[in-house]
């Protein structure tokens, strides 16, 4: 038990301790120097102590100030001095300083399994770049052709690298140009150098990139600098080796040092127009000519034709729009579909834009599209200018009747189209709740229904009241009852068929005597029905008297019964 | 006591939401007239988001909508203009004007005459009108039978007629349950936005573009997902559409 005892005891001192790593962390923040020329690099390191992971670093306030060129690099370490173990983490970056003067690394939070401690802040002082661009073996630059210019005008930022040396140049990202469309001109797959000679030193030159740039808001914007990492070869000077640079390709003499070239940043200043800007101004600046085409003279009504508009020229193309314009009535329009062709001649940004337009006629007759104005801005003479497209004519027959069948539209849209809807209803009608939960008055309508269909039988067992038993009831049940009758007769041999007789005249009129004959019937019917039918009446009854007494064949007594039934039928029929 | 004392409370209810709501109406009303089509939607729209609606109210949405040039919002009111009152004449002739005007058209063959007829008497009176109408003629021909029980009135005559009554109220109920079937089986909407483009996935990612719908085109609603809504237009073809672009009738 003792020994359970002290295994339960050891496991629970290493849980503890291992749980104080997550609880008890500390960061701190260390960089190999804090004065710095603007091209040099820093080691920036986090050093994790008793911390179970790595955990997540916020670089966010670093990227501030600073590049982050590498890292993190991880690297742990543990050590028992005393018994004691102490664990040891450090994450380790390269940054660069993006520009001169005091800078700051600030306290950067790090969150390990849910807790949070944040690093010390260290103060960098950053001085100018120590060599003179004609001392550098490598350095790059932003070059523009001018550097004040129209909103729309087309400003050509080019960078390039100049080299005493041979470097390798890493990916580099493009500054985003804040303030200005951009449109690129060149982007080389493989950068070719050329040899020129700069204030008599000679480098080798290589484009990067070429891009056109248009302004589209501001007095004054600024270019950032591009940065690009480069990989040089010097010659061997010392025998430390920096961890975070790869001496794999070191060879006996040289070895690789990675240097990170920046531009500089540029003011580029916005022009006000010369004029106010005229009416019908899209935003279009440069030089511009616009052709209009259809591609039919005439059509049928309801076909389509293509309208093209294109504007060819030099400048902001595809960053200005058409002006508004309107197709006469009788015209269904589509969305036009917008194309744009670049093209680069002598690094400015040319080409066509077309817009291409269908259109339907409704109406027959002469179809006039009108001309379409385009005002802009001529920077190189730096005056508006306007421009007036020929307006179009297309010739629009009537209606073919065969194409009508095989087209969208019905005889009756072909009338209504041209008309105008009717007016608004201005007297306000009964307003109704949307979803209104109030019970239809049909549903009472037919809960009362229900309750009259049940009504007999309701009289029958709740008041014990028979509607069956009314005397009307009988009176309308007699000739079916005598029917019925009739028909056992002839099934079961012969009844007394003027009994039968007697029972309907009795229930049919609701005579009160039930010993009835032949005069008795005679006397009591005789203002009930016509003469004629009241003698067939007693003619057969005085039959089915005699009958009741004698022998009769089957046949005779058929006929009987259906003379019976027919005289019935018409007194039920014409008696009320 | 209970359903009266509910009916007084609702009709109160009614009454008085009636009266602040028709000022309202009044005012959009005087915008239209004054061409402030924007506004005067506005106002028909407020009407409509308090709970209340009314065919007219529809009818002069779908005008305000329709001199502001959105088309498929004026499909959409005439359409429910139509649904509230089947027998407003005007709201069907502007809708005849206004899809005139739409830029997707599919043309089915026409139904045989019997159907057309059909379909014709159905959509001229509401689902609650033929409710009613159902009601009433049940009542009639109870009321007829139970005195033909009960009374006198049993001849020939009296029979057939309540023969034929019980005949006609099969047949409306008939059409009762077709109407019921259609109002609750399938959602359907107006397509509001032109050239909207419709996928065959409810995002727009990797899936592939089916077609293109115009404003005012009607379609069947078949489920939503997120923001979007699986659609099937009147030639059978299903695909998805952002919600916005569609308004449900």
């Amino acid at each position: 038990m003792k020994k359970i005892g002290d295994k339960m005891k050891n496991i629970g001192l290493i849980l503890i301790f291992n749980l104080s790593f997550i609880f008890c962390f500390q960061a701190k923040a260390i960089v190999d120097k804090n004065n710095i020329a603007l091209d040099e690099v820093i080691s920036f390191k986090i050093e994790l102590e008793n911390a179970a992971s790595f955990g997540d670093v916020n670089t966010s306030g670093l990227r501030k100030n600073f590049d982050i060129i590498s890292g993190p690099n991880q690297q742990t370490s543990m050590q028992w001095i005393n018994g004691r173990m102490t664990n040891s983490r450090i994450m380790s970056w390269t940054i660069t300083p993006k520009r001169a003067g005091r800078l700051i690394i600030p306290a950067l939070s790090i969150s390990i399994a849910g807790k949070k401690t944040v690093t010390n802040k260290i103060i960098i002082e950053v001085g100018e770049p120590r060599k003179r661009k004609k001392d550098l073996d490598v350095f790059i630059s932003a070059e523009l052709n001018k550097d004040e210019v129209y909103l729309g005008e087309q400003i050509t930022l080019t960078y390039k690298i100049y080299r005493k040396v041979e470097c390798s140049i890493e990916p580099f990202e493009i500054p985003k140009f804040a303030g200005f469309w951009a449109e690129e001109i060149f982007r080389p797959s493989q950068i070719k150098f050329k040899n020129i000679s700069l204030s008599g030193v000679s480098y080798q030159v290589g484009t990067l990139y070429k891009v056109a740039l248009f302004p589209i808001s501001g007095n004054e914007n600024i270019l950032q600098p591009l940065s690009v990492k480069v990989k040089q070869q010097t010659n061997k000077k010392r025998k430390n080796r920096d961890p975070f640079f790869n001496p794999f390709f070191d060879s006996f003499f040289t070895e690789t040092e990675t240097k990170i070239l920046r531009t500089q940043s540029h003011k580029i200043a916005i022009k006000k127009y010369p004029s106010s800007r005229p009416n019908g101004f899209t935003g279009g600046v440069g030089s511009f000519k616009i052709f209009t085409e259809t591609d039919v003279d005439s059509t049928s009504v309801n076909e389509a034709i293509t309208f093209k508009i294109t504007i060819d020229g030099t400048g902001n193309m595809g960053l200005f729009t058409l002006p508004k314009f309107k197709f006469s009535d009788g015209i269904d329009q589509f969305p036009p579909a917008e194309r744009f062709e670049k093209n680069v001649f002598r690094d400015e940004l040319s080409g066509k834009m077309t817009w291409e337009y269908i259109l339907i006629p409704r109406l027959p007759g002469k179809l006039t599209i009108p001309p379409i104005a385009l005002t802009y801005f001529n920077p190189k003479i730096e005056e508006w200018q306007r421009l007036t497209s020929i307006s179009q004519s297309v010739i629009v027959k009537e209606l073919n009747e065969s194409y009508l069948a095989n087209n969208g539209l019905t005889k009756r849209d072909i009338e209504v189209i041209g008309r105008d809807i009717k007016y608004i209803h201005m007297d306000h009608s009964q307003l109704n709740q949307i979803n209104s939960r109030a019970i239809p008055y049909a549903f009472y309508i037919y809960l009362l229904s229900s309750f009259i269909l049940i009504l007999p039988l309701l009289a029958r067992y709740v008041i014990g009241y028979n509607l069956g038993s009314l005397p009307g009831k009988i009176k309308n049940n007699a000739l079916k009852k005598a029917i019925k009758s009739i028909e056992k007769s002839n099934n079961d041999g012969f009844l007394d068929n003027s009994k039968i007789i007697y029972i309907f005249l009795k229930e049919r009129f609701q005579l009160p005597n039930a010993n009835l004959d032949a005069r008795s019937i005679s006397d009591l019917l005789k203002n009930f029905m016509p003469k004629s039918l009241l003698t067939d009446l007693i003619e057969v009854v005085k039959i089915c008297d005699r009958m009741s007494y004698g022998l009769s064949s089957d046949d005779d007594k058929k006929l009987v019964n259906q003379k019976i039934l027919n005289i019935l039928k018409k007194i039920d029929g014409i008696c009320i | 006591m209970y359903i009266i004392r509910n009916f007084i409370i609702l009709t109160i209810m009614s009454i008085s939401f009636a009266g602040k709501e028709t000022d309202t109406f009044k005012a959009a009303n005087a915008y239209y007239n004054d061409g402030n089509y924007g506004k005067s939607i506005e106002r028909y729209e407020k009407i409509i988001s308090d709970g209340l609606h009314s065919g007219e109210l529809y009818y002069n949405l779908g005008n305000a909508y329709y001199r502001q040039g959105l088309l498929g919002q004026s499909i959409w009111a005439y359409n429910k203009a139509i649904l509230f009152s089947p027998r407003l004449g005007d709201a069907k002739y502007n809708l005849e004007i206004a899809m005139a005007s739409m830029k997707d058209r599919i043309l089915l063959p026409s139904d045989i005459l019997p159907v057309r007829i059909y379909a014709s008497i159905k959509s001229e009176y509401t689902f609650k009108e033929w409710l009613v109408f159902g009601s009433l003629l049940m009542f009639v021909t109870v009321c007829f039978f139970v005195a033909s029980k009960v009374f006198i009135l049993s001849n020939e005559t009296f029979r057939k007629t309540i023969s034929m009554l019980a005949f006609l109220i099969v047949a409306f109920h008939l059409v009762l349950i077709d109407l019921f079937f259609d109002q609750n089986e399938q959602q359907s909407g107006i397509i509001i936005s032109n050239a909207v483009d419709a996928y065959s996935g409810p995002f727009k990612g990797e899936n592939t573009m089916l077609f293109t719908v115009n404003e005012g085109t009607r379609a069947e609603i078949y489920q939503r997902q997120g923001d979007w809504v699986e659609i099937a237009i009147i030639d059978g073809d299903k695909a998805w559409i952002p919600l916005n672009t569609i308004r449900q009738l």
